[in-house]
C-alpha cells in the first residue's frame, strides 16, 4: 500500500485498562493479595465460591478507585452499584464476576497527553483523551494449562478476588504512539498515587485496545478488540499491525469483521479469538449480596485534598523550576523511583539539576543496564552519582574517565555508593597542567607532519583526529577543553 | 396419661426443664434420636443425623449445668437444621445430587449462634432441591411426608423441617424462606413458622437460592418458641453485607400483652378476592380473625392491588438470581463431577455435570432466570419485574398507614397428595400466591395453626408485619395461638408408640 493510500484512513483507538489495586487484602474477603505465593494458599470460602459464602466490600479498594477518579478529573458517583457479570470459566469460581455495570464509581474524566514533537524538546502536540468511566471489580484466578507436558489444566485461585479498577477510555486516540502515550500517562498517575504497582509483566496492569479505521468525515468503522497486550512495545506493535490489517482489508474491498483478537508477540500479529456472534451475553444484573456503594461527598473531598502532585504538574515544575529538559522530565516522572533518585541527587548537592537529570537518564541508566544491580541502588548512590556528574561536567573527569568510573563502580561487589567512591579515587585526576599538555601536543603534532599540512590546507575535520591522538597519549585523562584550546593555538 | 417428654412439648418448656435439672439434655436428645430412628424411614424428614455428636453436645450441656455454669437460652434443646444451611462436619446437600460429597468447612452464622446458645444439633432436614419447590417433591432424596397424613406432602421447601417438628423428631428447626418456604410447610404441618424481615438474620453460610429474598427463620411448636429462636439467630452480622445493623428487641417481653387496639388489616386479595381458596380454609381463617376481634383488635379492610402480579414478579426475580447463584455448581472445585470421557472439553464437563447433577425443577428455574436476564429480553422481563416489585412493596407501605399487621390464609389449600401436581408446575406455583409478596417486600411474616380442615389437615393463618417489627407480629401470633391452641398430629402409623394409649 502506498503512503498516500494509507493517509486516506484514520485510525480510531480506545483503551480499556485494568489495574490491580495495592490493597493488602482482597476486595470481598480478608485474604492477602500478595503475588507469588504457593498456588491456592491465599483462598477462603469467598474466593473459592463455596456455597453460602458472601462478599463484604473492602473500603480501602473504594478509596483507591476514588483517588484514581479524582486524579483524572472524574465525577465520583455518590451511589454506585455492583453487578454480576455471568460467564462460565474454570478460573471464575462463582460463575460470575462481581463488577460494576450501569452505575460505576467514577464517570467522565480525561487525560491531556503531551506527545513527542518534531524535536526531542518540543512537547507541543496535545491530545485530550476522554475517560468514560472507572469501575471496581474483582480479578479472576489463573488457569495453568498442561504444565510439564501434563494433559490436565490446573487452577490457581490466589488472584481471584484481587481488587481491580477498569479504566474505560473513549475512542479518542489516533495512532499507536498516542495509545502508548495514553497508557504511559495513566500508568504514571497510578504509580504516583500508589494505587497500582504498574507491573505489566506480572499482569498488575493490563490493557485491551479497541481499534477501527475510517475515512475522516465518515462514520466510524467496525472495531476489533485486541487482548493479550502486556507491554508498551506490544501495545504499539499490536495497534500498528491491526491498523495495517484493517486498512489492507478495506483497500482490498473486504470488510472488517467485529471480533476479539489476541496479540501474539512471537508471531507479530493479531489473531481472531471470537466473533461478535460468539461473544458472551454477560446477563448483568445488580448483585443482591451487596448494598449500593454510597460514598459521602465529604469523604471525596478529603481524598481530593490528599492527592499528591500529579505527573503533568510535576513535569511542568521540573522544567520551569529546575530547567530539566522535557524528555528528561517525562522520563523522571514515569517511575516514582526515578524521581526519588533525582531528588536524592539534588539534595546530595548536584550543581545543576537539569544536567543531573539528563546524566541520570542516559549515562547512569546505561551503566545500570550493563550491570546486574537494581535501580534501588541508584537511589542510595545518588549523591555519589551527582558528584561524578558534576566533576565530569566541570572538566574534572574526561569522558573516558567517566566511563571507567561508572563501569568499574557498577561492576564492583560492594554497595554501589562505595564502589563508585573506590572507582572515583582509582581513576586519578585529569591532566590539566598547561605546560605538560603543551609538551604532549607538540610531541604528537611533530609526528603527524603530513596531517598537519592537510589541516592547514583546509581539511579542518581532522581536528577531532588530533584530539584523539593527544588523548591516546594521555591515556584518556587529558582535560578536553584545555587540549582543544592548545591544539587550536598550535594549528592556527 | 403420663407427662409427655419435654421434647414433645415446646422449646421453651424443654429448655426450662433442662435448666431446672428436671430432665437431662441427654435424655431429651436420646428421645428425639429414638423417634427419628423409628419414624424417619417413613417420614424422610432428615437427610443426615449425627447421633454421636448430638449426644456429645447434650452431655456437655448436662456437665455444664452440674458444674453450675451459666446455660444458654437453648441449652440442651435438640433442634434440626434445614440442609441448605452449612453445619461444620455434616454433609451439605441442598437436596441436590450436585453437592454429592461436599462437607462445608465452616458453620453458617445462624448455626454458630445455635451452638453458642447451647442447642443440640440433631441433623439436617429434607427440602426441595435448592429450596425450589412447595411440596418437598423436588428433593433428590425423595420427599418428606406429612405426619398428619403420610400420603400427603409436608409443603416446601422446608418440608423436612416442618414434618420433623410436627412429629416430634426434634423440638424446633431452622428453615429458610424465599417465597413461603417456612410459612407454607408450617401451615401444612400444623406448626409455627416465622419468616423474619429481610436483613434480620444473617445469610452467611446459607446456600443461596434468590439472594434478595432468602431468609432463615424458626419453625417451632409455639409462637414463644419462634420468638426465642429468632432472638438467638437474629441480629447484625458483619459477614453479611445485607444483614441489618439494628439489634433485636426483646421478642418475648411483650408476647402476652394481647391485641387490644391492634389494627389488623385484612387484604381483599387474600380472602374475598382470592381465586382457588378452599372454603374450609377460609372458614378457619375467618374464625381466627373473629377471635382476634373478640380480643380487642380492629379488623381493617385493605387492598394489595398488585397481588395478581406477585407470582410473575417472583418467578422472574427469584429465577434470575438463582441462575447466577447456581452457576458455581460446575464440577470444578467441589461436589459432583461427571466422569470424563475421551475428548471432553471444559464445556462438556459443565454440561454433563450440571445435566446429571440438577433435577428438573432446578433446571426449569435456571432456564427461566437465564432467559429473563438475556440480551434483548432483560428489559421486558427482569427489569420490568424489578419495577413491579417496587409497586408490590408500595402496596404494603400504603397498608401500614391504616394497620399494624395484616392477616389472611398462609396457603389457599391444605396439604395435597404426593404426586398430585408434579406434572403441573404452574398449578403448584399458584399455591404460593399469599406468601410471595412478603419476600418481594422484605417483610416479616408468621404462620400460626388455626385448627383443622374437615379432611383432618392443619390450616395456617399468615400474619404479616411491618419491616423489622417482628415483636408486634409475634404478639398477634401469640394471641391467635391462645385461642386456636397448638396442634398435635396423630402418631405416625409405623412409628413405635412410646406413649400409653
Amino acid at each position: 500500500m502506498s503512503a498516500s493510500e494509507a493517509a486516506r484512513w484514520q485510525a480510531v483507538i480506545g483503551l480499556e485498562v485494568h489495574a490491580q489495586l495495592r490493597t493488602s487484602t482482597k476486595i470481598f474477603c480478608s485474604c492477602p493479595t500478595s503475588f507469588g505465593a504457593a498456588p491456592n494458599t491465599h483462598v477462603c470460602p469467598v474466593c473459592l465460591g463455596l456455597p453460602g459464602a458472601l462478599p463484604v466490600l473492602n473500603r480501602a479498594a473504594v478509596q483507591l478507585a476514588v483517588r484514581t477518579g479524582l486524579a483524572v478529573g472524574c465525577t465520583i458517583a455518590p451511589r454506585s452499584v455492583f453487578a454480576r457479570k455471568n460467564y462460565f470459566y474454570p478460573d471464575l469460581p462463582k460463575g460470575y464476576q462481581i463488577s460494576q455495570a450501569e452505575l460505576p464509581v467514577c464517570l467522565d474524566g480525561h487525560l491531556d497527553l503531551e506527545l513527542p514533537g518534531a524535536t526531542t524538546d518540543s512537547p507541543t502536540l496535545q491530545r485530550h483523551a476522554r475517560i468514560q468511566r472507572i469501575h471496581l471489580e474483582e480479578d479472576a484466578g489463573k488457569s495453568i494449562h498442561g504444565e510439564g507436558g501434563a494433559q490436565t489444566s490446573a487452577i490457581d485461585l490466589n488472584r481471584a478476588g484481587t481488587p481491580l479498577i477498569e479504566i474505560v477510555g473513549h475512542p479518542d486516540l489516533r495512532s499507536a504512539d498516542e495509545a502508548v502515550a495514553y497508557l504511559k500517562e495513566l500508568r504514571a498517575i497510578l504509580l504516583c498515587l500508589g494505587v497500582c504497582d504498574g507491573n505489566m509483566e506480572e499482569g498488575s496492569l493490563r490493557c485491551d485496545a479497541n481499534v477501527s479505521v475510517h475515512r475522516p468525515g465518515e462514520p466510524l468503522g467496525t472495531r476489533c478488540e485486541i487482548k493479550n497486550v502486556n507491554s508498551f512495545k506490544s501495545l504499539r506493535d499490536a495497534i500498528a499491525y491491526e491498523i495495517d490489517r484493517q486498512v489492507g482489508l478495506l483497500n482490498d474491498g473486504q470488510r472488517v469483521v467485529q471480533q476479539t483478537r489476541l496479540w501474539s508477540q512471537e508471531r507479530g500479529r493479531t489473531e481472531a479469538m471470537r466473533s461478535k456472534e460468539e461473544a458472551h451475553d454477560y446477563r448483568y444484573f445488580p448483585d443482591p449480596d451487596l448494598p449500593a456503594l454510597v460514598i459521602d461527598p465529604g469523604e471525596v473531598e478529603i481524598l481530593r485534598l490528599g492527592l499528591p502532585e500529579l505527573p503533568a504538574a510535576r513535569r511542568a515544575r521540573l522544567r520551569a523550576e529546575q530547567g530539566v529538559t522535557a524528555q528528561a522530565a517525562a522520563w523522571l516522572v514515569e517511575e516514582p523511583e526515578r524521581l526519588r533518585a533525582f531528588q536524592a541527587g539534588v539534595q546530595g548537592g548536584a550543581g545543576e539539576p537539569a544536567a543531573w537529570a539528563t546524566f541520570l537518564m542516559t549515562q547512569a541508566i546505561a551503566a545500570l543496564t550493563r550491570s546486574s544491580r537494581a535501580f534501588a541502588e541508584v537511589t542510595t548512590a545518588a549523591r555519589e552519582l551527582a558528584r561524578i556528574c558534576d566533576k565530569w561536567r566541570t572538566g574534572g573527569l574526561s569522558n573516558r574517565m567517566l566511563n571507567d568510573v561508572l563501569t568499574q563502580g557498577f561492576a564492583g561487589e560492594e554497595p554501589l555508593f562505595a564502589a563508585l567512591q573506590t572507582a572515583l579515587t582509582g581513576v586519578g585526576e585529569v591532566v590539566s597542567d598547561t605546560a605538560a599538555l603543551e609538551a604532549t601536543v607538540d610531541q604528537v603534532l611533530a609526528g603527524l607532519g603530513p596531517q598537519v599540512e592537510k589541516y592547514r590546507s583546509g581539511q579542518v575535520q581532522l581536528f577531532g583526529f588530533f584530539v584523539g591522538q593527544v588523548m591516546r597519549v594521555l591515556d584518556g585523562k587529558g582535560d578536553a577543553q584545555a587540549v582543544n584550546a592548545i591544539l587550536r593555538r598550535r594549528l592556527g | 396419661m403420663t407427662a409427655l417428654l419435654p421434647h414433645e412439648q415446646s422449646l421453651t418448656a424443654c429448655a426450662q426443664a433442662i435448666a431446672a435439672g428436671e430432665v437431662t439434655a441427654e435424655t431429651v436428645t436420646r428421645a428425639a434420636l429414638d423417634r427419628i430412628e423409628a419414624q424417619n424411614p417413613l417420614l424422610n424428614a432428615y437427610l443426615h443425623v449425627d447421633s454421636a455428636v448430638a449426644l456429645q453436645q447434650a452431655r456437655a450441656v448436662d456437665l455444664a449445668r452440674v458444674a453450675g455454669k451459666e446455660l444458654g437460652p437453648l441449652a440442651g434443646v435438640p433442634v434440626s437444621v434445614k440442609d441448605l444451611i452449612a453445619v461444620q462436619g455434616m454433609p451439605l446437600t441442598a437436596g441436590s445430587r450436585i453437592l454429592q460429597g461436599y462437607t462445608p468447612p465452616r458453620d453458617a452464622t445462624v448455626v454458630e449462634r445455635l451452638r453458642t446458645a447451647g442447642a443440640v444439633l440433631l441433623g439436617k432436614t429434607n427440602l426441595d432441591e435448592f429450596a425450589m419447590g412447595s411440596s418437598n417433591e423436588s428433593s433428590a432424596f425423595g420427599p418428606a411426608r406429612n405426619p398428619w397424613n403420610t400420603q400427603r406432602v409436608p409443603g416446601g421447601s422446608s418440608g423436612g423441617a416442618a414434618a420433623a417438628v410436627a412429629a416430634g423428631l426434634g423440638v424446633a428447626a431452622l428453615g429458610t424462606d424465599t417465597g413461603g418456604s417456612i410459612r407454607q410447610p408450617a401451615a401444612l404441618c400444623g406448626i409455627v413458622g416465622l419468616k423474619p424481615s429481610y436483613g434480620r438474620v444473617s445469610r452467611l453460610g446459607v446456600v443461596a437460592y434468590a439472594s434478595s429474598l432468602d431468609q432463615v427463620g424458626p419453625m417451632t411448636r409455639t409462637v414463644r418458641d419462634a420468638a426465642r429462636l429468632l432472638q438467638v439467630i437474629g441480629g447484625p452480622d458483619p459477614g453479611d453485607a445485607t444483614c441489618d445493623l439494628r439489634a433485636l428487641p426483646d421478642l418475648e417481653a411483650n408476647l402476652d400483652q394481647g391485641v387490644a387496639g391492634l389494627r389488623v388489616g385484612v387484604p381483599h386479595e387474600f380472602l374475598d378476592g382470592a381465586e382457588g381458596l378452599d372454603p374450609a380454609v377460609r372458614s378457619r381463617v375467618d374464625a381466627a380473625l373473629q377471635a382476634l376481634q373478640g380480643r380487642g383488635a380492629t379488623l381493617v379492610p385493605v387492598a394489595l392491588p398488585h397481588t395478581r402480579h406477585t407470582l410473575a414478579t417472583y418467578y422472574l426475580i427469584a429465577t434470575a438470581e438463582a441462575s447466577a447463584n447456581l452457576a458455581r455448581y460446575d464440577g470444578v472445585r467441589f461436589g459432583r463431577r461427571t466422569e470424563a470421557r475421551p475428548g471432553d472439553g471444559i464445556d462438556d464437563l459443565y454440561a454433563r455435570t450440571r445435566g446429571e447433577g440438577f433435577g428438573t425443577e432446578v433446571k426449569r428455574r435456571i432456564l427461566l432466570g437465564t432467559f429473563a436476564l438475556s440480551a434483548g429480553y432483560r428489559d421486558a422481563w427482569y427489569e420490568k419485574a424489578c419495577r413491579v416489585r417496587r409497586l408490590i412493596h408500595d402496596d404494603f407501605e400504603r397498608a401500614w398507614q391504616t394497620c399494624d399487621v395484616l392477616a389472611g390464609p398462609t396457603s389457599p389449600v391444605v396439604a395435597w397428595k404426593l404426586g398430585e401436581f408434579v406434572q403441573d408446575p404452574l398449578a403448584m406455583y399458584l399455591m404460593d400466591v399469599f406468601t410471595l409478596g412478603v419476600n418481594l417486600a422484605g417483610l416479616p411474616a408468621l404462620s400460626v395453626p388455626v385448627g383443622l380442615h374437615p379432611d383432618g389437615l392443619p390450616v395456617g393463618l399468615q400474619l404479616i408485619g411491618r419491616p423489622f417489627d417482628e415483636a408486634t407480629l409475634l404478639r398477634a401470633g401469640a394471641t391467635v395461638e391462645a385461642d386456636a391452641g397448638t396442634l398435635e398430629p396423630p402418631e405416625t402409623p409405623d412409628a413405635s408408640d412410646r406413649r400409653p394409649a
